[in-house]
């Protein structure tokens, strides 16, 4: 190094013009040799952060979330531009429950690019669970309307049916029937996203619209046995008991060892058999059918009236009204003796509802029958 | 094309001074930020090799990499390097004062390897001192190679020191900030200049080279209440306070290491990283930089607790590492401090305050400048490099608030700032901005006295005015002629005119020629005033409002009594000022 001190000198000996030559030719080649230096250090820093990005996947997969944080943490110090790292890092975060660290680097990357569609759904589910549902609701509609990178279609369609899931569990039913209601025109003919459909129309009281969806679905060969229930839900909301039997039966017939499905056939064959209001029934029968009804009502009340020390005077003369119309003796079977089964049966029922409502039904047939008729 | 001939052409090519000086400054911001790129991958590969990307993984790697690093390092200055030790503000200072703008050129080289070295080995220390000290190196390297004038090369130095920090922290008005706060010590125009084309020079070489991304990625900040700047002044108040202590402790640190040495030499270092190691072991993030840390710390990554103890811990690792000797600067570690600092507080805030806060980022870049403050001085250069930093102007407030908190804790404290402390470790003694804006300036209005007489003017009788020359104490007069212009009149001159005949009923103005004289005004500094005097004993202070009318006068003796200086010394000043007045009355 003894030729550095002596470097000005043997430059100002050899001249200004040469100084000054010799300047740029060496910053010339510094330059260069920074060139070099950094593209090996850029191949560098990409490997190395490459590296720590797939071990921490494979922990991730592992489910060793909390290990697989620090190598994700490692890569994106390695390579803070890439936003898969980002987005990988703030899903371990959501996963460990740090939403708030997770929440500042989600926040950052939709400031870089606010049509992110995988960051804005990820603020959504964290603004959810922090219960800020207007924000949620704005970086859902961001993520429907977000890019992503691959499968856009797909993404946007899941994003939309988590909305509407997340509408419905706050209390937004309306909205979260116009979502799919708006999802409905343009889903693809996936057998997936239809079931999707039809489980959410269902499920969020719009049976009419899940019945086609559920019956497209039935037609298609890899038809399963939660397709039949499906439909057989959707026919027993609208009150379309044989047609829920029949589907109910099918989907036995697929998957006979479910109880489930046995328990829904019994409750829907019961209903049948007491449901007075079926077509075709004949004026005996429907007495028959409503008299059983009442009697059952007036039993129920009365136990509510019994297990109270003073019960109100309304239940006591609705009850004792319900026993009067049992005991009354029928001269004509006419339709007006069934339509006074059907009145008493009404006061009985909504009796019975306001003076225990706490206590649960056991008669489940009973219950959707008395609710349907006294509506 | 004939050798001789090309080289006679290009000397044909000549610049003034002050062209080949700007022009200098634009090379020397690109080396600058070139040897900043290197030295940057430098300590970037060590730390990948020495420590892997994860610091504190492999518990003996961690242990023991900080101490062999600061040993290397230590031994590379003190037998292959010897003139790049001590602190790089101290030494750049030195050559703007003491050695004529010489830096040894072994230090750019030597600053390279060693602090490449302690830093990438992990050693609790940052790289925009040795930057600086690079880039101070390479300007003086320049300066003689193109042989410039000894002014020229004083000047030199600082912006060769404000391309290398300028490239090191990404941040250019910080850093010409910084050399203008704690270098130059005074606002120099021609300085300035040419400090900001070398840290543009050099910052736009580095972001060719390393991307254009910040030093943090910094979260939206957003002032949620008026009663947070209570938080942030709280800040302000700790990181001050915990600055004295650091720099109190420094200097215990520094002198006790200096006063054991030899045995010190290598053992100071080796035990400061081991210390810095073993605390590494459980907070890695303490060691190197910490720049990581403080981006972690901005994305709410740790809990109050956590970051207290990361700033502790900070203060305690740079102060071994520091006063060991172990090369590497100070700027980064002041930052990580402060950033710890300001979030801790604020996280904690959280808590308790009263009405909702901002999230602990804010917190976190707020605090940045407030350590930096405290220990450096530096108020603008720590306002402008968070404002920089966050490139927010809604931060701007709490910044100020809480580093002008700082600053003030700190200088009430410890009356010696931390660059001094160095320097007089050093054997150095070098003047500091601080000392500059602190000194009180002595104007005309402190010393003048009251007009002794109302002022002649050009049509005075020469009768009367030789009566009133008589009078005053300096035998002459004041004459005030027309648009504001004052002349002088020695009394000799007068009596001589009285005396011819043909004189008689004239007034001054005819018979007598007047010398013009400055004027001075009372806001003027003393030091200004005696520039003025030449070989006038006395000179009118006038109203800037009208230049006509005199306010006061101003003697030499007004300006001795002013400064303090001894009476005798007033006396025989005063028989010089006779002598000038003698000169002036000869035709």
């Amino acid at each position: 190094m003894d030729w550095i001190p002596r470097l000005p000198e043997l430059v100002r000996r050899w001249g200004g013009a040469w100084a000054t030559l010799l300047t740029f030719v060496s910053i010339a080649a510094l330059f260069v040799m920074t060139g070099f230096l950094t593209r090996a250090y850029r191949v560098q820093r990409a490997a190395l952060a490459r590296q720590e990005f797939q071990e921490a996947e494979r922990l991730s997969a592992e489910r060793r979330y909390s290990q697989s944080l620090e190598h994700y943490r490692a890569a994106l110090s390695l390579s803070r531009d890439n936003t898969a790292y980002v987005l990988a890092l703030a899903r371990t975060l959501v996963q460990l429950g740090q939403t708030k660290e997770a929440a500042t680097y989600l926040s950052e990357t939709l400031r870089a690019d606010p049509t992110n569609g995988q960051a804005n759904l990820m603020m959504a589910r964290i603004s959810a669970e922090q219960n800020d549902i207007e924000s949620s609701m704005t970086y859902y509609h961001r993520a429907i309307f977000g890019y992503w990178p691959d499968d856009p279609v797909n993404k946007r369609h899941q994003v939309r049916l988590e909305l509407a899931d997340f509408l419905a569990e706050n209390g937004a039913i309306k909205q979260a029937l116009s979502e799919l209601i708006a999802l409905e025109s343009e889903v693809p003919e996936t057998p997936y996203m239809k079931r999707q459909m039809a489980d959410r129309f269902l499920r969020y009281g719009m049976p009419e619209r899940a019945i086609p969806l559920y019956r497209e679905l039935t037609r298609t060969k890899d038809v399963t046995a939660d397709t039949y229930a499906g439909l057989g839900e959707a026919y027993f909301d609208r009150a379309q008991y044989h047609e829920a039997l029949n589907a109910y039966s099918r989907a036995r017939t697929v998957d006979p060892q479910n109880l489930e499905y046995q328990e829904r056939s019994n409750l829907i064959a019961e209903i049948l058999s007491l449901d007075p209001t079926i077509r075709r029934l004949s004026t005996r029968e429907q007495y028959r059918r409503s008299t059983v009804l009442l009697e059952r009502a007036t039993d129920l009340l009365r136990e509510c009236v019994e297990s109270m020390p003073q019960p109100p005077s309304s239940a006591a003369q609705a009850l004792a009204a319900g026993q009067a119309r049992l005991k009354a003796r029928v001269t004509r079977l006419d339709s007006e003796a069934v339509e006074l089964n059907l009145f008493a049966l009404d006061k009985v029922w909504t009796a019975r509802n306001e003076t225990c409502p706490q206590q649960p039904v056991t008669d489940r047939a009973l219950s959707i029958l008395a609710e349907r008729l006294t509506q | 094309m004939n050798l001789n001939v090309f080289r006679a052409r290009l000397n044909q090519f000549t610049m003034s001074e002050d062209h080949r000086f700007l022009v200098l400054s634009i090379l020397i911001g690109i080396s600058s930020g070139l040897l900043i790129v290197c030295f940057h991958i430098a300590i970037d590969f060590i730390h990948w090799h020495v420590l892997g990307t994860a610091a504190g993984t492999n518990t003996a790697q961690t242990l023991l990499s900080p101490a062999l690093g600061g040993l290397a390092s230590v031994a590379l200055i003190q037998y292959v390097f010897r003139a790049a030790r001590g602190s790089g503000v101290n030494h750049t200072k030195s050559a703007l004062y003491i050695s004529n703008g010489y830096v040894p050129s072994s230090t750019v080289p030597g600053k390279f390897l060693a602090c490449a070295l302690s830093i990438g080995a992990g050693n609790s220390l940052g790289p925009e001192d040795p930057a600086l000290q690079m880039g101070a190196g390479t300007a003086s390297l320049f300066g003689r190679v193109f042989r410039l004038t000894r002014d020229s090369m004083r000047r030199i130095a600082p912006v060769g020191a404000a391309a290398g920090i300028a490239a090191a922290f990404n941040t250019p008005i910080t850093a010409v900030l910084f050399v203008m706060e704690e270098v130059v010590g005074s606002w120099n125009a021609r300085v300035l200049g040419s400090i900001v084309l070398s840290t543009v020079s050099a910052v736009v070489v580095t972001r060719w080279f390393l991307g254009d991304q910040p030093l943090f990625h910094v979260p939206e900040f957003t002032l949620t209440h008026p009663s947070e700047l209570f938080v942030y002044a709280g800040i302000g108040m700790i990181a001050g306070l915990l600055a004295v202590l650091f720099v109190r402790g420094a200097g215990r640190l520094r002198a006790w290491v200096d006063k054991h040495e030899p045995k010190t030499r290598f053992g100071a270092p080796l035990i400061a990283g081991l210390a810095v190691g073993f605390v590494g072991l459980w907070l890695p993030q303490v060691m190197g930089a910490g720049y990581e840390a403080v981006d972690s710390a901005m994305h709410n990554r740790y809990p109050w607790n956590t970051l207290l103890i990361l700033a502790l811990a900070k203060v305690v690792a740079t102060l071994l590492c520091f006063s060991a000797g172990t090369p590497g600067g100070m700027f980064a570690p002041t930052v990580f401090t402060g950033a710890m600092i300001g979030g801790g507080i604020g996280a904690l805030a959280q808590q308790f305050w009263p009405v909702p806060l901002s999230a602990p980022s804010a917190y976190v870049l707020v605090g940045i400048g407030t350590f930096f403050a405290g220990v450096f001085r530096a108020p603008m250069t720590s306002v402008f490099m968070v404002f920089e930093v966050s490139a927010s102007y809604v931060i701007i407030v709490p910044v100020m608030v809480a580093n002008i908190i700082s600053y003030l804790m700190s200088r009430s404290l410890e009356p010696v700032p931390f660059f001094a402390m160095i320097a007089h470790h050093e054997g150095l003694e070098l003047p500091t901005l601080e000392h500059e804006r602190e000194r009180r300036t002595i104007c005309v209005e402190d010393a003048m006295q009251p007009p002794w007489h109302s002022p002649a003017t050009p049509a005075s009788p020469i009768a009367a005015a030789v009566e009133l020359g008589k009078q005053t104490p300096e035998g002459g007069l004041l004459v005030a002629e027309e648009s504001g212009r004052w002349g002088w009149l020695p009394l000799c001159q007068l009596e001589e005119a009285a005396v011819d005949p043909a004189a008689s009923g004239r007034t001054v103005g005819e018979a007598t020629q007047t010398q013009t004289m400055p004027r001075l005004y009372p806001d003027m500094s003393l030091d200004a005033a005696l520039q003025c005097f030449g070989p006038f004993p006395v000179l009118p202070v006038v109203s800037r409002a009208d230049p006509s009318r005199l306010v006061g006068v101003l003697t030499l003796q007004d300006v001795h009594r002013a400064y303090g200086i001894a009476e005798t010394w007033t006396q025989n000043d005063a028989g010089k000022g006779r002598e000038n007045q003698a000169s002036l009355s000869q035709p």
